[in-house]
């Protein structure tokens, strides 16, 4: 079995040249191209030993390079009139626009931990506050549940061939135990219920477990937000009654 | 109680109960009579600076084309302590620059923007959604009319902008770029030319009108 990593060591073959000019203190409006080919492939060399994962833009990047490299041992044919381009030129226009994004992207990255800092009013607030007396209305649809689901079962680490399931999940004991856990807590977040799951069958079993509690209309859904977390209520109404 | 006094409390006790940044037609419309937004700004400008003469905990911030009352930064360690919830949150590289490409050249297709990065972003691009930073704008009018994107009112809010024009120009990190790379260049020019920077961001929030307190809400956070 092989694995590959792909770790995030250069965001692309325009961010390892970038790397690569920084590093040799190169004039990017000059590039010396047979050196920094031959640097790009060493590096090329060095990731493929490391087993990573080299996506195709690499090897594309180098074919560029070495056509530009041959360009330049060409000949120049000058016509009077135009000027005979650098064969550089659009590479560099390339990281030169590349470079902005990425300076641009650093000025992102202190907003972000600046905003971090900046503290205001819970989106959370108690039920309590929110809901009026039969004011719970089930606004979700299946759909953002089947999201949650999918997306928990994708958490799920997978299962082991050899492994004799022993636990026996059933529907009917998850409703149970949802019903439990609402009676100690408010609300249930459906995403912190798929969290701890151990398999698949336990995921499935919780899930069915949910709607069938649903359809009985002994809990409420509740999204306070649009693709939000889905949050569980039980219906207070039916356990009165 | 004259009626300029009115509206700056009825403003304070909107911004104090809400939970995320209301526009300044919000407020008016929540207000109602005849209020207009320049009143509302006006207000929160007198809101602002009482809290800054009486230095009070909170400013009212614009942020995400909206107005929101945030704690002074300098009590994030205490707020953290009550809700640990409040983790610290740091997006990839990647998306980071995908991000900035989509904010400075939107609407823009999914091909423009690996174009500039020289790598694929379906990714990126699907992460950005499911997080709601980026929105589609409609189709490029091209063969296969691609997607286009835009940023959404939650990548502002997540980034502390007031609204787009809160960014630097993007030429602005150009001469970052020189200066990086002609090393004959001496270097005391971009510092000049990143003091440029920050003052000029400064200039359009003041330009913003009413965040006349937002200056000094910066000078709290560096002090920190």
């Amino acid at each position: 079995m092989s694995y590959e990593v792909k770790l995030d060591i250069f965001e692309g073959p325009l961010d390892l040249l970038l790397y690569l000019i920084k590093k040799e203190e190169i004039n990017i409006y000059d590039i010396p191209i047979s050196y920094i080919t031959e640097q790009y492939l060493h590096y090329l060399d060095v990731m493929k030993m490391l087993d990573l994962n080299i996506a195709g833009e690499y090897l594309v990047m180098a074919a560029t390079l070495m056509q530009i490299k041959s360009r330049m041992l060409l000949p120049k044919v000058k016509d009077d009139d135009e000027e005979v381009e650098d064969p550089r030129k659009e590479l560099v226009d390339q990281l030169l626009e590349y470079q902005k994004f990425k300076e641009a992207a650093g000025y992102l990255r202190e907003r972000e931990s600046e905003r971090q800092e900046w503290f205001t009013r819970l989106h959370h607030p108690e039920i309590e506050d929110v809901f009026e007396e039969g004011e719970f209305v089930l606004t979700n649809n299946v759909f953002d549940l089947l999201t949650a689901f999918s997306r928990a079962l994708k958490n799920v680490p997978e299962d082991v061939v050899h492994e004799i399931i022993v636990d026996n999940y059933t529907v009917e004991d998850k409703m149970h135990e949802l019903l439990h856990l609402l009676l100690e807590n408010k609300y249930v977040r459906v995403n912190a219920l798929f969290h701890q799951v151990k398999s698949r069958l336990e995921l499935v079993a919780i899930f069915l477990a949910v709607l069938e509690l649903v359809r009985l209309g002994e809990v409420l859904i509740r999204q306070p937000s649009l693709f939000g977390e889905i949050e569980l209520y039980r219906n207070e109404q039916v356990l009165l009654s | 109680m004259n009626e300029k006094d009115e509206i700056v409390r009825l403003v304070e006790a909107i911004l104090m109960v809400a939970d995320h940044p209301l526009s300044l037609k919000e407020i008016s419309d929540v207000i109602g009579a005849d209020v207009t937004s320049s009143q509302i700004s006006d207000a929160i400008e007198v809101l602002n600076r009482f809290y800054e003469d009486s230095n009070r905990s909170f400013r009212i911030r614009h942020i995400a084309k909206g107005w929101q009352l945030f704690v002074l930064p300098e009590f994030s360690p205490w707020i953290r302590k009550l809700y640990i919830a409040y983790r610290q949150e740091r997006l990839s590289r990647a998306a980071l620059e995908t991000l900035a490409i989509i904010a400075y050249k939107q609407p823009i297709t999914k091909v423009e923007i690996e174009q500039i990065r020289g790598v694929a972003c379906d990714g990126v691009i699907r992460g950005l959604f499911e997080k709601n930073f980026i929105k589609i704008e409609g189709r490029k009018e091209v063969p296969g009319r691609p997607f286009l994107y835009g940023t959404t009112d939650q990548f502002l809010n997540y980034f502390g902008l007031g609204s787009l024009k809160d960014l630097p120009k993007l030429e602005e990190f150009e001469h970052i770029i020189g200066e990086i790379s002609q090393q004959e260049v001496d270097l005391g020019l971009g510092e000049v030319k990143v003091t440029d920077r920050e003052n000029r961001c400064t200039d359009s929030e003041v330009a913003q009108s009413t965040g006349k307190d937002q200056p000094e809400d910066r000078e709290v956070e560096t002090e920190n």
